[in-house]
């Protein structure tokens, strides 16, 4: 199931509220939750659901032994513990890629087994070895009870695109909540921006990017690839940029949209989760838009692998070392694709360049190194679109008009014109405008009481409508693609 | 109010809000079965296998049926779309249509026979046909006077002035797997039964102003037509239209709210299948006349301003006493009138009027005739409107719509003694793989 359906909306989360606020025992509402969760995993994925339990089940088992353990074996479980795990992720996510690859030698030819990528498993995969390192390091005390792991790992909210919640972050609330109306305003109003974002804007720059630049399906069948190429070729430069710019809106407002989501979730239900987009578009360089983009997973691989390789204390080599590995798992958590890991590593290039030389030069204009900034992501999101490299080449070589197209044409200027509005509400969209315009109008009616009573009507109109909106959004609208099923 | 009041009154609108749409959506009495507007039946509650359970796709089901049928669905569409009007975010959901690159080569450089997997015909193609070397290409009169006002691409349609007309992209690989199907059923017919190919053209090329249409990046179509007619073996008879309705383009010959052509569109293409047959065409004096006002077909749907100014749908019914037995995809059963009375019919069907709409397979009998000939027509749904006119000259008009029939052309054939096969189809079909992979599980 996914937040931004209509059952999800009027069944499962009004039921969800009503059976979570009868009782009044926390211990009874979690077990309400994670029967909601369990049951909205199970939705889509029956038979995986054994898997998220069973992960769970095998971590709280780990960071048990791992916390009564002697020091000597306490490191042996921990090795166990991340193997069972990564081991569990890699069976599924990484053995038909490994074997595709080991393919390529000309003597080996393994026939690659059909293994269905079980939805969420690399977010609840990082959130369980975030719960057993942190008993190693002693950071959080082991959970006794096996229910409030799963309960944490599989938490509806978050288990299936994030962010990437640290135990440490909610084992307080597990055992211990409270909801007041500041908590429900706050949740309900964010969930609705976050939905209003998915279904309004992100699902209508996915269709345009799907017209412009060919849909998943249609890229993902490699029968298809001669026509895919043709019709790429045939684009004329503008429908590729524009094409490539809507995309790097949606992939924004759809990831954040769903965060934001699961912040307001967290939040109706008395759970704290960490911010996880912070208008990265609006960075000034690439350092700054890795520490606002996903910041969960980014924290996750500063944490849990630069930092304990050694990060930067050991020298520049050693730093440019872990950096490189940093960005290569990066790039292959994002998917099992060559393409994914040249996306990870091409920011690597450019975190280096910045690092090494570059961060001075490019802080002295703001406009250059937001530009840049811009410019870097952009051509970034082209390798993360396209796992086919004849594809990729395609929409680079088109966009200069390398392929023998044209540069405009009279759909594309058309196409153009008619979605400027548009484009210009999802650049808004993805900067802090609405939210200073929010600072400026309270300061405004703070000072002139006599607009109070429009400020306070627009404060409970806007959630509304956000809400009917899309809702209405929703119905008999086909378009509504869930991007993360390769995480 | 102070801040709290204000929090307060925000989450129980809020919780008001949801729980009526909630309750609405679970009154089971008011969730719709079909849809006028997307003309198709809404997801039905799955039925429960375990396969299904365990797959995951019975609940997947669930979530379609309970989206697809929400109760006041067209109603809540209509808000929607002027909503995303509003917002500028009324995001087309398919196809768009740009090539910049696309040529179209005069002949292939080594075109298929037959399919592949056949490889009876010994037959050298790329002969050109008879009615293409007599016929001198028609030049499409430029067009002068006042331009249409309104001119703007929603999805894969051209709105040009009060019409809307379809794109076409030539993909060369499905072109050649189209003229192979063709020739592969002649192969397999050779010596029981003579093919004819007939492409219709999209309004695109024919009717739509010159001076918009030289700015449009879709492709030639007759140029299109051309090259997949070179593909065809010397005795599949081709019938080339794209001239005679240049001809006539002036005339009502394509509906302006609909994909499709009309009957007089078909009529003339009719005249001239016959005059590739070497018989005589009743002409349209001699053809009874019925029409259907108020239509609004595809286009309408895409650009709702197209339904202030609704089609006409014309029927021209030759001499004769005809019959026809329809066999729906689901096997029922039903005859009657050749041409079903859509008067009372909703704006979006009226087309449906010829031949019932698309069936699998269909007979029209006139039963005028004593002894005839008879014809099977291959067809999507432009064949429709011209299979009233074809049955005129035959005892039996056998009709299949390929992408509803279980059966196989040939046998079917053999069966019924059947001495002409002529394919019908329009040009977009001849660029769809999986249309033609529909046609070749019917050979």
């Amino acid at each position: 199931m996914v937040f931004s359906s209509l059952l999800f909306l009027l069944l499962f989360l009004p039921l969800n509220l009503i059976c979570y606020y009868i009782p009044k025992k926390i211990k009874t509402r979690n077990v309400v939750l994670l029967i909601f969760s369990l049951f909205f995993y199970a939705w889509g994925e029956p038979i995986y659901v054994l898997i998220l339990v069973s992960m769970s089940y095998a971590c709280w088992y780990f960071a048990f032994r791992i916390e009564s353990a002697s020091k000597g074996s306490r490191k042996k479980w921990m090795i166990l513990a991340v193997l069972v795990c990564l081991g569990t992720l890699g069976v599924f996510k990484y053995t038909v890629f490994f074997i595709q690859n080991l393919n390529l030698i000309s003597f080996i030819n393994i026939p690659a087994p059909q293994i269905q990528l079980p939805i969420g498993i690399s977010f609840y995969t990082f959130q369980l070895l975030t719960y057993v390192a942190d008993v190693y390091r002693r950071e959080v005390p082991a959970q006794r009870k096996f229910c409030n792991v799963l309960l944490y790992a599989g938490l509806y909210h978050q288990c299936i695109a994030g962010p990437i919640v640290r135990y440490g972050d909610v084992e307080k609330e597990i055992n211990s909540r409270k909801t007041d109306i500041d908590a429900l305003y706050d949740g309900f109003v964010r969930f609705c921006i976050g939905l209003a974002k998915k279904s309004v804007l992100a699902n209508s720059c996915g269709a345009l990017v799907d017209m412009l630049l060919l849909s998943d399906s249609a890229l993902n069948n490699a029968a298809q690839l001669s026509q895919n190429i043709d019709l790429l070729q045939g684009r004329s430069a503008l429908s590729l940029w524009m094409g490539m710019a809507l995309y790097m809106l949606q992939i924004y407002l759809d990831f954040s949209a769903y965060s934001d989501m699961a912040i307001g979730l967290g939040l109706m239900f008395g759970f704290h989760f960490k911010e996880n987009f912070q208008y990265p578009y609006t960075s000034d360089s690439i350092t700054e838009f890795w520490r606002r983009w996903h910041i969960s997973l980014g924290a996750f691989f500063r944490d849990y692998v630069y930092i304990p390789l050694g990060g930067n204390r050991k020298g520049k080599i050693r730093t440019i070392l872990n950096l490189f590995t940093v960005w290569f798992l990066t790039g292959l958590w994002h998917g099992a694709s060559w393409n994914y890991i040249l996306w990870g590593l091409y920011f690597f290039v450019f975190l280096l360049l910045e690092k090494l030389f570059l961060i001075n030069t490019v802080k002295r204009n703001k406009t250059v190194h937001r530009l840049y900034v811009i410019i870097v992501v952009f051509f970034g999101w082209v390798f993360f679109r396209f796992s086919q490299l004849d594809l990729m080449n395609a929409v680079l070589k088109g966009m200069f008009c390398a392929n023998g197209n044209s540069m405009l044409t009279y759909e594309s200027v058309h196409l153009a014109l008619r979605y400027i509005p548009f484009f210009i509400i999802c650049c808004i969209a993805c900067t802090p405008f609405a939210k200073k315009i929010n600072v400026i109008l309270s300061d405004f009616t703070r000072n002139n009481p006599r607009t109070q009573i429009y400020s306070q009507a627009l404060q409970i109109a806007i959630p509304c409508l956000l809400l009917i909106i899309s809702v209405i959004s929703l119905t008999g609208d086909t378009y509504n693609p869930f991007l993360y099923f390769q995480f | 109010m102070k801040p709290k009041k204000i929090k307060l009154l925000t989450v129980a609108s809020l919780i008001v809000i949801t729980v009526v749409m909630s309750v609405l959506s679970m009154n089971l009495s008011l969730r719709p079965e079909e849809s006028e507007k997307e003309k198709r039946k809404l997801a039905s509650f799955p039925r429960f296998s375990v396969s299904a359970f365990f797959s995951g796709e019975y609940f997947n089901e669930i979530s379609l049926w309970f989206s697809d049928t929400i109760p006041f669905r067209e109603q809540i569409i209509d808000v929607n779309n002027g909503v995303q009007t509003i917002l500028g975010t009324n995001a087309p959901q398919r196809g768009f249509q740009e090539n910049t690159k696309n040529e179209i080569p005069d002949t292939a450089e080594q075109p298929p026979a037959t399919l592949p997997t056949i490889t009876e015909a010994s037959q050298q193609p790329g002969s050109p046909s008879e009615t293409s070397e007599l016929q001198t290409e028609a030049v499409i009169p430029s067009d002068a006077g006042e331009m249409p006002s309104h001119v703007e691409t929603i999805d894969s349609i051209l709105i040009a002035g009060n019409a809307g007309y379809e794109y076409y992209n030539f993909s060369e690989k499905v072109a050649n797997n189209y003229a192979a199907a063709v020739n592969t059923v002649s192969s397999r017919l050779a010596g029981k039964a003579t093919v004819y190919d007939m492409i219709v053209p999209t309004s695109m090329d024919i009717v739509l102003d010159t001076r918009v249409r030289e700015k449009v990046s879709s492709d030639d179509q007759r140029k299109a037509i051309s090259y997949i007619e070179n593909l065809l073996l010397p005795e599949v008879r081709r019938v080339s239209i794209f001239d005679t309705l240049i001809a006539h383009r002036s005339e009502y010959i394509y509906f302006r709210t609909d994909h499709h052509w009309s009957g007089l569109g078909a009529y003339y293409a009719y005249a001239q299948y016959c005059g590739v047959k070497g018989v005589q065409p009743y002409g349209l004096e001699s053809c009874a006349v019925q029409s259907f006002d108020g239509f609004l077909g595809t286009f309408a749907d895409k650009d709702p301003s197209l339904a202030s100014d609704p089609d006409v749908v014309y029927t021209f019914s030759p001499p004769g006493d005809y019959k026809i037995t329809i066999r729906d995809k689901k096997l029922n059963v039903d005859e009657g009138s050749v041409f079903y009375d859509e008067s009372n019919a909703s704006a979006s069907l009226k087309y449906g009027t010829f031949i019932w709409g698309d069936n699998a397979y269909s007979v029209i009998e006139d039963k005028a005739k004593a002894t005839g000939e008879s014809c099977l027509l291959v067809k999507e749904s432009f064949g429709n409107a011209l299979a009233p006119l074809l049955a005129a000259n035959y005892k039996y008009l056998y009709i299949i719509d390929y992408r509803h029939y279980s059966g196989s052309i040939c046998s079917l054939v053999e069966e019924k003694k059947i001495t002409d096969v002529v394919f019908c189809n329009n040009i977009s079909m001849t660029r769809s793989q999986s249309l033609i992979d529909q046609l070749i599980a019917r050979m």
